[in-house]
């Protein structure tokens, strides 16, 4: 993961130059000028108007990276888009990384959590691993993960590594259980070997001794979060 | 047969209806912020409206193949609480750049007082800076003036009618409408307002250019099936396909194309069925099988 704004610029560039490969010179250029006006100029209202709508201004074709792309970007840390993602949410992951100054960030991403559709939500929580490394927006990821939205919740569980470097156990662990609830696979969430602990083994337990009075089945992979106690 | 109804509140239906709409050629949805059928009290309210209208409401319709739009605005009856008013116009500034709205309504008169008069031209400015056209409620009381004096303020603040959709049009306003450039929606109901066999006359009188049909149906007693069965009336009046499918497909499109949003050819024509898909964790379905559309 990049943990330093050198790594952060190089893999907007390399982000960049995907979304102007999928989208084409025009709205590549309309990108690069705003991206550059809210770096020199900040403002809220207008970086959220930007925010909707980057989406229909770069098309909503699906990103086709070469394969050559998707390595690069997994080098810099971007394991997240595949080829069946829009190009707007990229453009939109953007927007969001500008480098800003941190208070004001926490403000803009706080209030753009509460008043965006799911797509911009899912596009807000895949981008904290990389604006904030402190943890410092913690709180917001936490609270934004309580909603039951598979999309939403799904950003800021699979394929993201937040959630296992910044939340708490008791938090890291509802986050997982909810992951086995809504169906999704333990081994989409990053971190998780090293987060594993005597009390998520317990839930585990539980879980599958609840799921077996229901004659229902155990998901497969719930061995992963299992101690030497079994399920 | 396949339409597009552009005033519908869904919210307030059943997946019965979306089910029926379906099955009877719905394509697309236009759901305009109303009311509730008491005057709200608080903004938190209108935020919630407005982001279920972006947000479950479309996930509930694509269950159904059906696309669903929404216009945002502050409906008359509520714009005479001054305070409440104008932090619900700022609250819109949230929601109009989003990729589901296509437009700003239903906005207008009811009481036709001096505060709704203001929201109203406030709203108009709001669908400027946005790039957006306008559904403008007429009201039920002294309609004929209403209809006129809202048309008038439109004029006022400059915005091209070709932009607007008077709504809720009788045989009483029709011709003013259209004779000032206007397009011209008609809500279908039950008892009040229009009906089938009306519209279908209405229809050999104007013909179809700037010519909708609605169903508007919402809480109220309204038939989510109107805009079809008044296509059927026109049919057995003697209307030629192309005049039906004018109005009931490429008019309600043509308007709200003029949003730049209204993207149809999304997803390759309709939505995937797919009710296996669950919103919020908790899918439509209760029980039952879902229906699963083959990909194309
Ligand atoms: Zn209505």
């Amino acid at each position: 993961m990049p943990e330093s704004v050198t790594n952060l610029t190089a893999l907007t560039a390399g982000v960049a130059e995907v979304i102007r490969q999928a989208a084409g010179e025009v709205p590549s250029v309309w990108l690069t000028e705003r991206l550059e006006l809210h770096r020199r100029q900040p403002d809220a209202r207008a970086w959220a108007r930007d925010f909707s709508r980057v989406s229909r201004r770069m098309g909503r074709r699906a990103l086709r990276p070469s394969s050559a792309d998707v390595s690069r970007l997994q080098l810099l840390g971007l394991a997240w888009p595949d080829a069946s993602f829009a190009v707007g949410a990229l453009a939109r992951w953007l927007l969001v990384t500008l480098p800003a100054e941190t208070a004001q960030r926490r403000v803009w991403i706080g209030a753009q959590l509460n008043y965006g559709d799911a797509d911009e939500q899912s596009v807000l929580l895949r981008s904290l691993p990389f604006v904030d490394h402190s943890g410092e927006l913690v709180d917001l990821a936490v609270e934004a993960g309580r909603t039951n939205a598979l999309d939403v919740f799904a950003a800021i569980a699979c394929h993201n590594p937040y959630a296992a470097r910044h939340y708490t156990e008791a938090q890291m662990n509802q986050l997982v259980m909810k992951a086995v609830f809504l169906g999704l696979s333990l081994q989409d969430i990053l971190g998780l070997q090293a987060r594993k602990n005597a009390e998520l083994a317990r839930m585990a337990r539980d879980f599958a001794a609840e799921r077996r009075s229901a004659g229902r089945s155990i998901p497969e992979d719930l061995g992963v979060i299992a101690d030497a106690g079994g399920l | 047969m396949k339409f597009l109804d552009p005033h519908i509140h869904m919210t307030s239906r059943t997946t019965d209806d979306y089910q029926r709409m379906s099955e009877a050629g719905c394509v697309a949805v236009i759901e305009p912020a109303f009311w509730m059928g008491q005057p709200r009290k608080h903004l938190g309210t209108f935020d919630d409206y407005f982001s279920s209208l972006v947000g479950w409401e479309r996930f509930r319709a694509k269950q159904f193949s059906i696309h669903h739009f929404c216009t945002i605005g502050l409906n008359p009856k509520e714009a005479n609480n001054d305070a409440l008013a104008d932090d619900v116009l700022e609250l819109m500034h949230r929601y109009l750049e989003k990729d589901g709205v296509v437009g700003v309504g239903e906005i207008g008169f009811d009481d036709q007082t001096a505060a709704e008069e203001r929201v109203f031209i406030a709203q108009l400015e709001l669908a400027r800076e946005y790039e957006l056209p306008v559904m403008i409620h007429t009201p039920h009381r002294d309609k004929k003036r209403g209809t006129d004096r809202s048309m008038d303020v439109v004029t006022d603040v400059g915005i091209d009618p070709g932009l607007v959709l008077i709504d809720h049009n009788t045989e009483e306003t029709v011709k003013d409408t259209l004779d000032r450039g206007y397009w011209a929606g008609h809500s279908v109901y039950p008892e009040t307002k229009m009906d089938e066999s009306r519209m279908a006359e209405l229809v050999v009188q104007y013909g179809s250019e700037r010519i909708l049909v609605n169903s508007a149906a919402d809480w109220g007693v309204s038939d989510p099936l109107k805009v079809p069965k008044s296509a059927k009336k026109m049919q057995e009046r003697g209307i030629s396909e192309d005049v039906i499918e004018t109005i009931i497909w490429r008019n309600p499109i043509e308007f709200f194309s003029q949003s730049g949003r209204l993207d149809l050819a999304m997803d390759d024509g309709s939505p995937n069925r797919d009710q296996r898909e669950l919103w919020q964790g908790n899918s439509v379905l209760r029980g039952q099988s879902p229906v699963v559309d083959e990909p194309s």
